[in-house]
């Protein structure tokens, strides 16, 4: 027995989380009583594993918690909906194509052409059949691995909330990145691109976030947003860029109104000129 | 947790009020500051959400937790190129329920328990925190650390001599 058996004993008994008390057969406890310093060592690993200090966190901390479950919940209603209403369009398809068989007029032809599609089938299936299931195994991966693309997008929108949330311009930009991630039809965190694009301070954001907007299929929903924000916006490069956005892919009227609203302010002849060539472009 | 993974997102909610003084003192008495140690709890959280399904049960939710915690506490280690700020000792607000004199005493012995664990090697600062202050036990320690259980122990038992070593140091007894 040495002084290692005993601490080794004494810390494992506290591991366990039973108790602090050690249980000490006579040879232990007659060792111990012979020395001094281990005495000195259990009373010190005793007063230690006693103290009872704890921080709390301020609730600042909740707040911000709560705020990030919030928005993932919110992200992934968003996906659940819209598989619900991809799930509806495929069933009212199917419903329609049911319905117009079953209309009693044509019903003789369709069961007739019902009859000629099993007959093809069947002797297709005859000399294709590893063909047929090598579709099955694709249209099983294929369904996997879009399920995999909505979860992949619901967790980088839900990244990207919290990104573009924090104070660092660094961490926005790479909020921003995560949203181009996602197919942006989150509606929540469309709204926080836009609100961040509107009232960050960082040129960087802004311009990262105009880039993001250019890879939309479709800005109509965000037009009269973005070209109000070109409007009244000072800086002139993220002015440049959100008029280039809507004179490359902006509707007709959205920008005849750009065009006219930048006839009427002063603009500074460079900018006017780079704005002629790039709407010049656009008509190309 | 498994809920948290079934899509019952709310459920994390029940594991973030239960573990999240556990997680900010341990970032705490890893010496990080109060405002550090709170971004760290929050970004732990954020990753058990986006890694839940990664969480497979073949160990306890907290080793697991702890894991993913260690691990952003080394992001931001390497962030700051080791410059993770401590604060003073008198800048803790340690809670103690003890009359004025007896608050005194322990709360002069509880700053140089502190301090002999700021002083001491973060290998061995990390293995006293899990077991003393997150309540981790050997095994799940051991499968956290990624080591042997009887290394573990040697480690452990150093790690307490070392401990009492500074706190002797800082306490005066040994001259």
């Amino acid at each position: 027995m040495n002084h290692q058996t005993i601490i080794d004993l004494k810390l494992s008994t506290i591991n366990k989380g039973v108790s602090t008390e050690l249980i000490l057969n006579d040879e232990m406890q007659q060792y111990i009583e012979a020395n001094p310093e281990l005495v000195k060592e259990l009373a010190f690993i005793d007063a230690f594993w006693q103290q009872d200090s704890q921080e709390l966190p301020s609730n600042e901390l909740d707040k911000r918690f709560y705020k990030m479950l919030l928005q993932a919940q919110t992200a992934q209603q968003s996906i659940e909906t819209k598989q619900t209403t991809i799930q509806l369009q495929k069933n009212s398809i199917f419903t329609t194509v049911k319905n117009w068989l079953s209309a009693s007029f044509i019903r003789p032809f369709a069961q007739f052409a019902v009859l000629g599609l099993v007959f093809v089938l069947g002797f297709n299936a005859n000399q294709n059949s590893n063909g047929v299931s090598q579709q099955k195994q694709n249209l099983a991966a294929n369904t996997g691995i879009e399920n995999l693309q909505q979860e992949v997008s619901s967790l980088s929108a839900m990244l990207a909330l919290s990104m573009l949330d924090k104070s660092s311009a660094a961490e926005r930009l790479t909020g921003v990145a995560y949203s181009q991630q996602t197919d942006l039809t989150d509606p929540l965190l469309m709204k926080t691109l836009m609100s961040t694009l509107e009232h960050d301070r960082s040129t960087a954001v802004k311009l990262a976030i105009i880039n993001t907007l250019n890879h939309l299929p479709d800005i109509s929903e965000q037009e009269s947003q973005i070209l109000a924000f070109a409007i009244k916006e000072n800086n002139t490069l993220v002015k440049i860029e959100l008029c280039s956005l809507l004179l490359n892919i902006g509707s007709p009227a959205t920008k005849n109104e750009l065009l006219k609203t930048l006839n009427e302010s002063e603009l500074n002849p460079d900018m006017a000129d780079f704005l002629k060539r790039i709407n010049a472009i656009s008509h190309i | 947790m498994l809920q948290v993974q079934a899509g019952q997102l709310d459920k994390l909610a029940l594991l973030y009020e239960s573990n999240k003084v556990k997680l900010f003192n341990y970032f705490r008495k890893k010496g990080n500051n109060r405002a550090q140690s709170e971004d760290l709890v929050q970004e732990t959280f954020m990753k058990i959400l986006a890694y839940r399904s990664s969480f497979n049960g073949s160990s306890t939710f907290s080793s697991w937790m702890y894991g993913i915690a260690r691990n952003t506490a080394a992001d931001l280690y390497r962030k700051n190129k080791g410059n993770v700020i401590h604060e003073d000792i008198e800048d803790h607000e340690v809670v103690a329920e003890h009359c004025a004199t007896e608050q005194a005493v322990s709360s002069q012995q509880q700053d140089i328990f502190d301090e002999s664990l700021a002083s001491i090697s973060a290998e061995h600062r990390e293995i006293i925190i899990l077991s003393r202050f997150q309540q981790l036990n050997y095994h799940e320690i051991s499968s956290l650390l990624d080591c042997n259980l009887n290394t573990l122990k040697s480690k452990m038992r150093n790690a307490i001599s070392k401990l009492h070593e500074q706190y002797n140091k800082l306490s005066g007894e040994v001259q």
